[in-house]
């Protein structure tokens, strides 16, 4: 049905890659769970009406339940013969909703000492879910609890779930980049993507009737600025690149070092974030004892989420990192630390859009 | 069918609960689910490949006009009435009619060489019916939203929606069916059950085409 493009579609059985794919590298030994990428995303993107509930670039604490609660178990996506694999509409809820807050009696009403700021749905109910609900609940028990923070946004998948769902072609993705992207004057809001959509990355615009999503920020991308998550963060964890790029941290990070992996590599759809997993900290046993041959993240979980190769770029990073404390050269960690920002982590763009 | 001619207002025809309906020939018009194998995407044929939807069996037709304007009456049993669009869940029902803008334009949502003129209400905005054009499946956009009215009213059993238009408009007029006095034209029906989560290919449809012969 798409009129754009056939890209990203299957086509005689064969996926049809762009001419080139835009991908980002999340490092999580380096995300600080400030929320930083999902406030400039907000504040550049979804302030408008109907999108008070959208978080393009949202952090989750993991283990968790995630945004929307419990995506990882609502299907979507190919399955492993590569049939779509049904799965639901999350419900406002599941996201979190529009939170809106009590001020005006909390700070102007006179009740600052009665009362405290209180979250409520539009409908006025009280708010079950939210896009960080289980912030630092984690998992294990002390003393090895243990989290980390999982961003996560569109993954401009190289076989995208919800442009073969769509009925009206409303979906398409980039030859020149491989970003995918909903065209609102044809999407009329039949919200199959966000079935179809194995990650829940997809929202809804209720007032305007329409299925909206992370666009890569290709405006900025265009004009050769980073997308807001990425320039914004602190943490300077978010690399954006090309694929093919040999000299990028991109394809070094993905194809050369290969130590960036895929979230759920299994729901089929050849996702284009990558991330670098993270090293945690030994175990401890009921005595105190330090076990340094186990993490304290089990390795299962990790693997869960980022298939079986996990284990051996954790050891890489180990190597690495050992390398380097020992005051050897590596150029992994040196790639993965960001000495030169932005250059190194973004180098194709730079551009300070204050100077634009 | 035969829609006849009237002296009542244009005001009057709009009106669901208008006594006029009454002496209107009316047309039981029998519909089936739209085919799996017709659903333009395979997640959407996947999906609802074992999943119930169009069960709805019939509609009652009728359609009068008074020579300037025409109104369409469409009354469907739907014990449920879905209305709001509030959570993501939410699908209103909805109706529309097609009527071909050449004659050979196929029943499903014409074809590239024989566009179809659809008239589309929806329980969300049950005071405004919205014109498309669509040359296939997928396919469907907006005219307008201006030249076709609507009224509608469930009484807990069902919907009675009228959608009414000028005979001929001059706005969009090649994308839009023009209606003369005197002229036999063919049009067919759909209905979307919102609390199934019917949209899009996901409905009841008519099989076939039903003539309208347009008093003159």
């Amino acid at each position: 049905m798409n009129t754009r493009t056939g890209t990203g579609r299957e086509i005689g059985g064969k996926v049809q890659a762009p001419r080139r794919q835009l991908a980002m590298v999340f490092d999580l030994n380096k995300c600080l769970g400030c929320h930083t990428c999902s406030i400039s995303c907000k504040r550049q993107w979804t302030r408008e009406e109907g999108m008070e509930h959208q978080w393009w670039a949202v952090v989750n604490t993991m283990p968790g339940k995630g945004t929307p609660r419990n995506w990882e178990g609502m299907g979507g996506g190919w399955n492993a013969a590569g049939e779509p694999d049904p799965s639901r509409i999350p419900l406002r809820d599941e996201f979190g909703d529009a939170w809106e807050f009590n001020k005006a009696e909390v700070f102007h009403g006179g009740k600052g000492r009665e009362t405290f700021l209180q979250p409520r749905n539009p409908d006025g109910s009280k708010p079950g879910w939210g896009p960080n609900w289980d912030e630092d609940e984690g998992g294990g028990e002390y003393p090895n609890s243990h989290f980390f923070y999982l961003p996560r946004i569109c993954n401009h998948c190289t076989h995208p779930a919800c442009l073969e769902a769509c009925p009206r072609g409303a979906i398409y993705k980039r030859d020149e980049d491989g970003i995918v992207l909903i065209n609102d004057k044809q999407c009329k809001g039949f919200r199959f993507c966000m079935e179809a959509c194995p990650y829940k990355r997809i929202y809804y615009n209720h007032v305007r009737d329409v299925s909206q999503k992370c666009i890569f920020c290709f405006p900025r991308i265009e004009k050769g600025v980073a997308p807001a998550c990425a320039r914004q963060c602190p943490g300077r964890l978010r690399f954006v690149g090309y694929l093919d790029d040999e000299n990028g941290p991109i394809h070094k990070l993905v194809h050369q070092w290969k130590v960036a992996l895929p979230l759920h590599e299994e729901y089929g759809t050849q996702p284009n974030v990558y991330y670098v997993p993270p090293l945690s900290p030994p175990r401890v046993d009921a005595n105190g004892r330090v076990d340094p041959s186990r993490p304290r993240i089990p390795l299962d979980y990790l693997e869960s989420l980022f298939g079986p190769r996990v284990a051996g770029v954790l050891e890489v990073l180990k190597a690495e990192k050992e390398k380097k404390a020992r005051g050897e050269p590596s150029e992994l960690m040196d790639a993965l630390i960001v000495y030169k920002w932005p250059d190194d982590i973004f180098p194709d763009f730079t551009q300070d859009p204050a100077e634009l | 069918m035969l829609v006849r001619r009237t002296d009542a207002t244009t005001e009057v025809l709009a009106d669901p609960a208008a006594r006029i309906w009454e002496g209107a020939s009316a047309q039981t018009v029998n519909l089936m689910q739209a085919p799996a194998a017709m659903q333009p995407t395979r997640y959407i044929a996947t999906k609802w490949r074992d999943q119930p939807y169009g069960g709805l069996a019939s509609l009652a037709v009728r359609g009068l006009h008074n020579g300037s304007g025409i109104a369409f009456r469409l009354q469907w049993r739907d014990a449920t009435k879905n209305a709001v669009r509030h959570e993501n869940t939410d699908f209103p029902d909805a109706a529309a009619m097609l009527f071909p803008l050449t004659a050979d334009a196929p029943l499903f949502m014409g074809s590239e060489a024989h566009p179809v003129n659809l008239w589309y209400w929806r329980a969300d905005h049950p005071e405004r019916a919205r014109s498309d054009v669509a040359t296939g499946i997928g396919t469907s956009r907006v005219v307008d939203d201006t030249s076709l009215s609507a009224r509608a009213t469930h009484d807990g059993e069902g919907w009675t929606v009228v959608i009414s238009r000028a005979l001929r408009i001059g706005q969009h007029a090649g994308e839009s069916v023009q209606i003369v006095p005197g002229q036999t034209l063919r049009t067919t029906f759909a209905v979307w059950e919102g609390g199934n989560l019917e949209r899009a290919g996901i409905k009841a449809f008519a099989p076939q085409w039903l003539e309208l012969q347009i008093e003159a």
